[in-house]
């Protein structure tokens, strides 16, 4: 008998214990494989919530994240179409057409609260007032509804969307779908990551945006945006200070993750993201407002990188500082949704800690929190500005052109209705510089 | 200066003859009687002893000594066996140190592997297992009119001449082993699949590695049927007009080769393309890793028939088949596939997808 070799048990304990754990955390929270790339850190290829189809005629046994559960190789599973049969395949091997039109598409087979082809026959995606703002009284809680708003409501346009982004050099064609003028379906993740029906924490963070002017077919060259340093608010507001909005009911966490961080250093930098499209120099033509989108140059913007001035109209709410005014930029997030709402402009429900917020018209023409006509609009730029109840009385500049009547003017407070106010984005919207047509001198938003 | 012009043009001789190889004729050369049995009778016993299953020792056409199934099915636990001495390769076995480039159908019907299912492969009627799902080859043209009755050979089979009448019949006796480039015949096309050009691997790929291996041919462009019947049928019985591995599974399996079918012949496909060339930008350039060493689980066709095994795939000039992700016969997974697409975790049953989309991971 030759020598025997012993193990201390010690080691050997250890070394168990090590594999168990490994085991176990696997287990819990689906790690993926060290060499996991970014499809299997998606949300669609994530193995424990991911992508499942359920549908007749599909196999149930494809596991979750699957390929097989978008893509159809050859149009035909064990010698016939599953369901949804449209009869004839689709682009990219897909179960269904990529794109038909604003509330029909492939995306829209699962992200939908009924009959989807996700397992469970619903699946919930939430608005970001809900997830960043913390307003979990948002009933919106699906994709499919957050693109069906209609007048006095709206959406992102996917019909415009698709235009725009064809005729850009962006490497989307005719064939592509607008949702992923936003999102990498290979890439994109849940924020939160898992937990669509919660806020975001800074525990869950996922990013699931992807810069449409980076887009290409290459999922290694088509990275997220946000998820890496140099792509935050943070990074975007520089020298000057981006401040987080407050939680919904909160004067104690910040969006978008409930947390105390407030520099924008845990959001995407979403002006950069929003501005490959809404920018200077792209015309838009908007279907819904029936005319072109007003171009946005951020870095002039009062709300953006302009310079903002401390004057009598300036008094805001925290967590915003009157000393810091000049110094804020603003995240498009901060009023945006990004999908659609019930307001225009997809204007949040909520906005820096409170609702409502119920901007329904344009012009601004329903009663607004007072009862006061035209005052609509107060419920958003009131969020942050005050001085906008009826209370308050409305501390204007003296001097508004074309005359110096300042408040008095008629043109402001004697509206053929009797309103006494005008609307607030009469004068103050994206790149405005005028009133009534006559230039105030700098801008007015 | 004589021997000095010999050793210089040697060489050249040497690399244009390798180049340039031709079919090597590899007719069967041994004992008739391997193969024949003139009575079928032997100090009074049956000489026919190579059957499958059921078949009995009667004598068989041609005075063979058995059946294909016989032959090539022994169900042994060897994936290359004798009949009478000669090697002969094996689609039905229990070999647990692998399977021939085939697959197996010993996986169908359960005898090896995992557990039997219809699903694992091509559930020709020879081994007498009862299709339970498909009543006919998905992606045919005529569904009602071909059914299930796929055999090993012949007009409802694979090997062999595929028209009335025809099948394997005098093609081992004119077999050309090795480079396949001409394939206007059974007997000199790859593996008897009458039209096929290709390279045979010697040891059917008893022994393989990324070097060793079958080497398949594809076309940068599939098949167009556009109402020509010509591409599959022809006087001679059906074979692919292409001469590719794809335009062979295709003349079954049309709606998943043809560009008719499967959205044109560029990005988007409505149907996974084949004989179509891997891109050689973005993901694809990254194929099996730095160097892109061929795959043996994810395989590429080449579109000219190498001499030799090549053990690099190239992205941008090799091209997509049905082969890169199925197997012939039958494999342990699900659809016939190199891989267990099925599996319960998500990285492996996307692991072979992974080889080609390499960014998908």
């Amino acid at each position: 008998m030759g020598p025997t070799v012993s193990i201390p048990f010690n080691y050997l304990r250890m070394f168990l214990y090590a594999i168990l754990s490994s085991l176990a955390l696997s287990g819990i929270f689906h790690i993926e494989p060290a060499g996991a790339g970014t499809y299997l850190n998606s949300a669609h290829g994530n193995s424990s919530y991911g992508v499942k189809r359920s549908a007749t005629g599909f196999p149930p046994d494809y596991t979750k994240g699957l390929c097989g559960h978008c893509h159809e190789q050859h149009f035909s599973i064990d010698g016939s179409e599953p369901e949804p049969m449209d009869g004839a395949p689709s682009n990219y091997e897909l179960f269904y057409s990529n794109y038909v039109n604003q509330t029909d598409n492939i995306c829209f087979q699962c992200h939908k609260d009924i009959s989807s082809y996700q397992t469970g026959g619903s699946l919930t995606n939430r608005s970001y007032s809900f997830r960043a703002g913390g307003w979990t009284a948002d009933s919106l809680n699906d994709l499919l509804e957050a693109f069906s708003f209609t007048s006095p409501g709206t959406s992102h346009n996917l019909d415009d969307i698709a235009t725009l982004i064809t005729a850009k050099s962006w490497n989307y064609t005719s064939d592509s779908n607008p949702c992923d003028a936003c999102h990498n379906p290979h890439a994109a993740q849940g924020d939160p990551v898992g937990s669509p029906n919660s806020a975001k924490s800074s525990g869950a963070r996922g990013w699931p945006v992807s810069r449409p002017s980076l887009h290409s077919k290459d999922n290694n060259a088509w990275g997220l945006w946000g998820d890496s340093s140099g792509e935050k608010m943070s990074d975007y507001a520089g020298v000057l200070l981006y401040q987080a909005p407050y939680r919904y009911n909160s004067t104690t966490t910040y969006e978008p993750d409930g947390s105390t961080t407030q520099n924008g250093s845990n959001l995407t930098d979403y002006v950069t993201f929003c501005a490959d499209c809404h920018n200077t120099t792209n015309t838009i033509y908007s279907t819904t407002l029936g005319r072109n989108l007003r171009t946005i140059d951020w870095n002039a913007a009062k709300h953006g990188k302009g310079a903002a001035v401390l004057d009598s109209a300036s008094d805001i709410f925290s967590p915003y500082q009157d000393a810091q005014l000049g110094n804020y930029v603003m995240a498009c997030t901060d009023c945006h949704e990004p999908h659609g709402s019930s307001n225009v402009f997809f204007i949040r429900g909520e906005v820096n800690s409170s609702v409502p917020v119920t901007v329904i018209t344009e012009a601004g023409t329903n009663n607004g929190p007072t009862g006061r006509c035209n005052s609509e609009w107060t419920y958003l730029c009131g969020k942050c500005h005050k001085g906008l109840e009826s209370s308050d009385g409305h501390v204007h500049p003296s001097f508004i052109p074309p005359d110096t009547e300042g408040c008095s003017d008629a043109s402001c407070h004697s509206g053929d209705d009797g309103c006494i106010y005008t609307s607030c984005g009469t004068c103050h919207y994206h790149e405005s510089d005028t009133v009534f047509g006559t230039p105030y001198g700098e801008k007015l938003f | 200066m004589i021997r000095l012009k010999y050793y210089i043009f040697l060489p050249i001789i040497i690399t244009v003859v390798a180049v340039f190889s031709v079919e090597i004729p590899a007719v069967i050369t041994g004992t008739c009687s391997n193969c024949h049995t003139m009575h079928n009778s032997q100090n009074g016993e049956a000489v026919v002893s190579y059957v499958y299953g059921s078949e009995t020792t009667d004598a068989k056409n041609y005075l063979l000594v058995g059946t294909c199934l016989g032959c090539h099915a022994q169900d042994g636990f060897s994936m290359v066996a004798k009949v009478n001495g000669v090697d002969t390769p094996q689609v039905y076995h229990k070999d647990a140190t692998g399977d021939l480039a085939g697959g197996n159908f010993a996986y169908i019907l359960g005898t090896k592997g995992s557990g039997a299912s219809d699903a694992k492969g091509h559930n020709v009627i020879d081994f007498g297992n009862t299709e339970d799902t498909l009543s006919s080859p998905p992606g045919h043209h005529d569904p009602d009119g071909i059914g299930i009755n796929i055999t090993c050979a012949g007009i409802a089979g694979c090997h062999g001449v595929r028209k009335s009448g025809g099948g394997i019949y005098g093609n081992h006796h004119r077999n050309v082993d090795g480079r396949l480039t001409t394939a206007d015949q059974a007997y000199n096309s790859y593996r008897f699949l009458t039209g096929v050009k290709g390279l045979e691997d010697a040891d059917w790929e008893k022994t393989k590695s990324v070097s060793d291996h079958n080497e398949y041919f594809g076309a940068i462009t599939p098949m167009t049927y556009s109402g020509n019947c010509n591409i599959c049928h022809n006087p001679q019985g059906i074979k692919p007009a292409n001469n590719t591995m794809s335009g062979f599974c295709g003349t079954c399996h049309r709606y998943f080769h043809v560009t008719d079918e499967i959205g044109g012949t560029s990005s988007p496909f409505t149907r996974h393309p084949t004989d179509v060339v891997l891109p050689g930008s973005g993901e694809y350039s990254g194929y099996n890793g730095g160097g892109n060493p061929y795959s043996l689980v994810a395989r590429v066709a080449r579109t000219a028939v190498p001499a030799v095994p090549g053990d690099t795939a190239y992205p941008g000039t090799d091209v997509v088949m049905c082969l890169s992700c199925h197997a012939a016969h039958a494999t342990d997974n699900a659809d016939m596939m190199r891989w267990n697409y099925k599996s319960t975790t998500l990285s492996t049953a996307i692991s072979g997808c992974n080889i080609c989309h390499t960014a998908k991971n």
